[in-house]
């Protein structure tokens, strides 16, 4: 029996690894979506286009305007002229934000009277407009603070785990999560799409083979090459973009088999479905995309609608990027692994003995 | 005034490889012209390079009188094509097919209409005109395929193998409609693995190893053969004695035709018994026989089989015995209403090579099937050396060497390492497993091929691949689904070789075809139709069943279609 | 170029699409699929955070202030005693935050003083922690404005802002989400759809049968784009629909404005596919280069979700290449501003030229020929 799992997985591994096409989808998307997710995917905002419609001659206004020329966050200051300048340049997306200065700014600062700027931000991108009015009215805020005066703050912040709100600290233990469910989907839901077109299924199927002997010999092979793009994404992490690893090495790595053999699970259960590699790829895209939108990479699983959170608790996305996060950043504990890897294991279970079941339905 | 089409000093390159070498032809217009030769000799290669889908590397091809190359776009609307593939859409009914191929050869409305009544009504599909093309047997398909080549009036019409895997009957009208549809001056380019098919030609075009070997009328070569084909009758053991045959120095060719030799002899002496030597004990008679275009074939290929089977040679004698081997109890396999095989019930004895026969669509591939367990049946049951398939299958399949219909390796794997696969998943290992690879591949000579992947593999290689990953574990019993589709001659003889000598070792075969001269090597036979064994026995005792005033001698493919017909009128009246 | 060629094309690729549930799968199940993920999974706009809430005083103060964090929309907060309870909480992933109103908070209060709050965030997820912080410090704010020991510190200033949100003064994500995933649709129809459907012709042999009849290579290409454009349409319109009515995005611009934006930028995703599928004659690479080249890009790189400003300069000059990009910026104007048409105007004349471009191309690499 061991002897024909491992001629199976040795088989698989050589087709995977031979095969041109299939090399580039191995390692072209994971580097890609790498790179593209450590420095495309920050909500920070930087480098804000800035309209001032400054209707004060003052020295006051001036002083104000300085202060944002000297901001870090504002790179480009644009002086508009009228209302109608300042409508053209928030429609036309010159910038994302306008500031607009009273005529009697500088009077009423100097008799102590009370004063209104006015900030204009562009809501098409709301996120990004919160940001750069919460910078600028930090900004007016503190302009009529006196250097000098001490000030307790109300609140002092501790952020754990990632002091400095670094978005890699987050994206990069993710991607571990994203990229191996990816990868655990699709290779077993191609491969076996593959052998029927080509008609090396049928060849199998009538070979001695058992149900258990075919379901191991397609899972290993994905759980291999998973494990070694988990370890390229940890050794990144680690070594390139200087992540702390606080937690368990092999609680991680025990962690990540678990999850891949589910996620196999759901690739062969899509296989068992397709005839073609076409419609493989395809249903892989409709479980993926879904699966990573609903794991609260994107969006916090609370803050959704109910039934897309119950619809949440079968993804073992949303649990696994709990534990790489927490293993990654928290050095978490056992029991808390253990919390989020018994659904995972429960998942597992199901999708694998559901492909089983429909394997042995097509081989018996 | 040159020929129709002119071909001078046609020369095609593929990356360094040579498909066509100087060739030069010219063909006249109101002829079919058989194009034949071995797998890869080009003749697929020369009917696109005829039809302008390549460019000659040099040389020139013109068809009536406008060179290929410059005037492909004139000459587009007189060339009639259908590509190895039948080119049809799958997803389009027949009707939608036949009307994008009328629109895209320019065919007016009102033509359409004339030409599509009397195509439907020529193929006999009428009835089919709103079925799917991807739903039609291959039979249907093939001839939808030469329809809408057809489609158009084309003046050169270019059929490239329009028979692989299509049976006999549908073959035959398939001749039949080429024949009555073409008008006077159209030149038909007929490519086909089909020997007889080509005998039927007035004018062949003999290819091999990228030349042109002989083109004229096919009598001229079968001529030279006078007095030198004969039966041999009264053979005991027909397997024996032909891979005794074979290995004569006077004799080039030889098969199993029933229970008859067919031998070939060399140019020179009168054959005779005496010739032949010692023979053992049978009461032997050489009865002459008309030569056929086959036995040209392999003459002027001058590739000479010998009758040992070195592949057979490395398993061990089974005891002979009579015990059942395979037996198929009242399969049967619905899919909702339609019933694909109706209580099939037959068994093979050990040492047996039995044969199921049958047109597309009849239910002999859902049987096939069902017996190695790719189908479950809806009823009854397939044993394997008595263990049933349904209870325990793995342990059924291990005795089991499958063959596929199509190519079914590994593409992206080397032919070593495909080898090494299926010598695995059958429980080969350690030195077992390398010494079993070690003969195989000293057998049929894949020491320069081994880290070739298997996409790039020349045909023959592929299949003698497929057959050695089949019975790289020495299986007790061999399933052979159509394994020489496609194949030449050449290749077929040293196919069957290897199949009679396993077989003389006390293997099982199980095979299917549609060449009806392999159907004459079989020990028994059933013949299924609707889903139902219409006929069983050996082939002469099938060929005896049909004899009459009509055909006193009926060939293979004779009993076949008769058989045929007597079950449609049973089911008509 | 002969119109009953590309009639007859065009009439046998609109029997496919019919007849192939992928392309309807394509075509109108992945759409509604997605925006009804992106009008429910995907919100920038957080609410509801799980946070614990240290009450280490007792006085009334650390009581008004800790009802403050208990009785808004933001948080969903659990009290304690003792912050220990909520540390484990906290690495286990149940909750996002700790809000600590420390020992003697009322009583230095009382004594006109301040006493910092304490905010500890959960950093693995710097979106949720930057919330936390902020809204912290906003029911802060507004509870202490309503405290008169406090009042007196805030006469410092005279000066105010008034921030105003124009196009979307509810700040409701889904209203700049959806019209983006618009482009994501199109991005799939146009490019996955016909990315697949040229290179089948390769793959079932017929392209060998089309190519021995009279059509040319226009007329081929013409073929294609026609049906899968109209697929398109349809699939641009059953999904504007969906956003218009059953999320109820407002739509501000004309239809002729989404029309003519949609339908160029259709062109250049339908010539890319078929650029693609011309060169890869595999369904298999097309469908993988599809996948990199566009989905991926206009996900992050488009400016949708991620800010392109933010971005490193590299990866700044890559999004100027993406067409989605350009689209994007149209559709959002045109949803929730207007036709603006310098916007407009631009952004629809680069995504005419990149068709032009991969059109040419495609057509310049269309064979004739088996080699």
């Amino acid at each position: 029996m061991w002897n024909r799992i491992r001629t199976l997985i040795i088989k698989e591994l050589r087709i995977l690894l031979r095969d041109k096409k299939t090399r580039i989808i191995i390692m072209v998307p994971p580097i890609m979506q790498l790179f593209l997710f450590t420095f495309a995917c920050t909500l920070e905002v930087k480098n804000i286009s800035l309209g001032i419609l400054n209707y004060d001659f003052g020295y006051e206004s001036r002083e104000l305007i300085r202060r944002f020329e000297y901001s870090p966050y504002f790179k480009k200051i644009t002086f508009l002229k009228s209302l109608k300048e300042q409508q053209d340049f928030l429609d036309s997306q010159k910038g994302i934000i306008t500031l607009t200065i009273p005529n009697d700014f500088s009077r009423c600062i100097g008799n102590g009277d009370q004063t209104k700027i006015q900030l204009l931000t562009d809501g098409r991108k709301s996120s990004s407009s919160q940001i750069a009015s919460g910078y600028a009215s930090s900004i007016i805020s503190t302009y009529l603070q006196p250097e000098n005066a001490i000030q307790t703050e109300p609140m002092r912040v501790r952020n754990w785990f990632n002091p400095n709100l670094d978005y890699r600290y987050f994206t990069l233990p993710s991607l571990v999560g994203i990229l191996c469910m990816i990868m655990g989907i699709m290779i077993p839901a191609l491969s076996i799409a593959r052998e029927r077109e080509f008609n090396t299924y049928d060849q199998i199927l009538v070979s001695p083979l058992s149900t258990l002997e075919l379901l191991i010999g397609k899972t290993v092979p994905s759980l291999i090459i998973g494990l070694f793009q988990a370890t390229l994404m940890i050794c990144a992490a680690v070594f390139i973009f200087r992540i702390p690893f606080t937690g368990n090495l092999f609680l991680f790595y025990l962690s990540i088999i678990i999850f891949m053999t589910s996620v196999i699970g759901i690739g062969l259960f899509i296989s068992s479905l397709c005839r073609t590699q076409q419609q493989a790829i395809l249903g892989v895209f409709v479980v993926c995309v879904p699966a990573v939108l609903l794991s609260g990479y994107a969006t916090p699983v609370e803050n959704m609608p109910q039934c897309f959170q119950y619809l949440s608790t079968v993804d073992p996305l949303r649990f696994f990027l709990v534990i790489s996060r927490g293993i990654f950043l928290k050095s978490m504990t056992f029991s808390n692994i253990m919390e989020n890897l018994i659904p995972i294991i429960g998942i597992a279970f199901f999708t694998l003995g559901f492909a089983g079941w429909f394997f042995k339905k097509k081989l018996d | 005034m040159s020929a129709f089409v002119e071909i001078r000093h046609l020369h095609k390159e593929f990356q360094g490889h040579t498909a066509i070498n100087d060739l030069s032809v010219s063909l006249e217009g109101g002829q079919i012209v058989g194009l034949v030769g071995p797998d890869g000799a080009g003749k697929t290669t020369l009917i696109r390079l005829i039809n302008g889908l390549l460019k000659p590397t040099s040389g020139s091809i013109s068809i009536d009188g406008a060179d290929i190359s410059a005037e492909r776009k004139k000459l587009k609307d007189i060339i009639g094509y259908m590509p190895q593939k039948f080119g049809l859409y799958e997803d389009l009914t027949v009707i939608e097919n036949l009307r994008l191929h009328a629109k895209l050869h320019n065919v007016s409305e009102s033509e359409q209409k004339i030409q599509f009544k009397k195509m439907l009504e020529f193929t006999d599909l009428t009835r089919f005109t709103e079925r799917l093309a991807g739903a039609l047997s291959g039979g249907m398909k093939q001839k939808l395929g030469l329809a809408c080549s057809l489609l158009g009036h084309p003046r050169l019409l270019l059929l490239d193998e329009p028979g692989v895997g299509v049976d006999p009957i549908s073959r035959q009208e398939l001749w039949r409609m080429v024949n009555e549809l073409l008008r006077d001056d159209v030149l038909v380019l007929w490519s086909t693995s089909y020997l007889d098919e080509a005998e039927l030609c007035k004018n062949v075009l003999l290819l091999n190893e990228s030349k042109l070997l002989f083109s004229g009328d096919p009598k001229e070569l079968t001529q030279k053969l006078d007095g030198r084909v004969y039966f041999l009758k009264g053979v005991s053991d027909r397997r024996q004695m032909l891979s005794r045959l074979l290995d004569h120095p006077n004799v080039i060719d030889g098969v199993i035709q029933g229970s008859l030799l067919r031998l070939v002899f060399k140019e020179g002496e009168m054959p005779s018994l005496k010739m032949l030597g010692d023979l053992g004990n049978d009461d032997l008679e050489l009865v002459s026989a008309t030569p056929r275009f086959e036995d040209a074939f392999m003459e002027i290929l001058g590739s000479k089989i010998s009758g040992h089977s070195v592949l057979a040679n490395r398993l061990s004698e089974l005891p002979k015995s009579e015990t059942i081997t395979v037996r198929a109890q009242g399969l049967v396999k619905r899919y909702g209403n339609f019933t694909a095989a109706d209580h099939i019930d037959f068994e093979i004895k050990q040492g047996e090579i039995f044969g199921l026969l049958g047109p597309n669509g009849a239910g002999k591939s859902t049987t096939f099937k069902m017996l190695c367990g790719l189908l479950k049946p809806t009823e009854g049951n397939a044993f394997i050396k008595g263990i049933d398939l349904k209870k325990n299958g793995p342990k059924a399949r291990q005795h089991l060497g499958y063959m596929a219909q199509k190519f079914s390796q590994y593409d992206g794997l080397s032919l070593l390492q495909n080898l090494q696969f299926f010598a695995g998943i059958y429980g080969l290992k350690g030195k077992e497993l390398k010494t079993e690879i070690e003969t195989i591949v000293s057998i049929f000579h894949f020491e320069p091929y081994l880290n070739m992947e298997t996409e790039k593999l020349p045909l023959g290689i592929k299949q003698c691949l497929a057959l050695s990953c089949a019975v790289m574990h020495k299986p007790p019993v061999l399933f052979l689904d159509e394994p020489t589709s496609g194949v030449a001659p050449v290749m077929r003889r040293e196919f069957w070789n290897h199949i009679n000598g396993m077989v003389s070792k006390g293997t099982t075969v199980l095979v299917t075809t549609h060449f009806m001269d392999e159907a004459e090597y079989c020990d028994r036979m059933a013949m299924i139709y609707r889903g139902k064994t219409i006929a069983m026995g050996t082939p002469d005792e099938l060929k005896r069943k049909m004899q009459d005033e009509e055909h006193p001698n009926p060939s293979m493919s004779d009993v076949f279609i008769r058989l045929v017909e007597e079950s449609d009128m049973e089911v008509s009246t | 170029m002969k119109f009953s060629h590309i009639k007859a094309l065009v009439e046998k690729e609109f029997y496919q699409i019919i007849r192939d549930p992928s392309s309807i799968l394509i075509a109108f199940v992945l759409p509604v699929m997605l925006i009804i993920l992106f009008a429910y999974a995907i919100s920038l706009d957080i609410s509801k955070m799980k946070i614990g809430l240290v009450l280490e005083d007792d006085s009334n103060y650390a009581r008004t202030l800790a009802g403050a964090y208990i009785s808004n929309s933001y948080f969903d907060a659990q009290v304690a005693r003792d912050r220990r309870a909520f540390e484990s909480a906290l690495v286990g992933g149940h909750i996002r935050g700790i809000i600590i109103i420390p020992q003697d908070f009322g009583k230095t209060l009382e004594q006109g003083q301040l006493k910092s709050l304490e905010v500890i965030t959960d950093g693995s997820e710097p979106n949720t922690a930057n919330f936390i912080q902020n809204y912290a410090l906003a029911v802060w704010n507004n509870w202490s404005s309503q405290q008169s020991v406090l009042s007196g510190r805030q006469s410092a200033g005279n000066l105010s802002v008034e921030s105003r949100i124009w196009y979307n003064p509810e700040l409701e994500s889904r209203h700049f989400l959806l019209p983006a995933a618009l482009a994501l649709i199109m991005t799939l129809i146009g490019s996955l759809l016909t990315g697949l459907v040229v290179s089948r012709e390769w793959e079932r042999g017929t392209m060998e049968a089309l190519l021995s009849t009279a059509i040319t290579r226009g007329e081929f290409l013409l073929g294609k784009l026609i049906p899968y454009f109209f697929l398109g349409v349809l699939s641009i319109i059953l999904s504007s629909c969906i956003i218009i009515w059953f999320f109820q995005t407002p739509f501000r611009g004309s239809v002729l404005a989404l029309g003519i934006s949609g339908g160029v930028f259709l062109f250049t995703a339908l010539g890319m596919g078929l650029l693609i599928s011309t060169l890869a004659k595999n369904q298999f690479v097309a469908c993988q280069v599809t996948f990199i080249t566009a989905f991926m890009p206009t996900l992050l790189l488009s400016g949708f979700i991620f800010e392109i400003n933010s971005m490193p300069l590299v990866l700044q000059m890559i999004t100027h290449i993406i067409p989605a990009k350009y689209l994007i910026a149209c559709l959002q104007s045109i949803f929730m501003v207007g036709d603006v048409m310098a916007i407009l105007i631009p952004n629809i004349c680069y995504m005419a030229i990149v068709a032009a471009i991969f059109l040419t191309l495609t057509l310049a690499k269309t064979r004739t020929r088996l080699e």
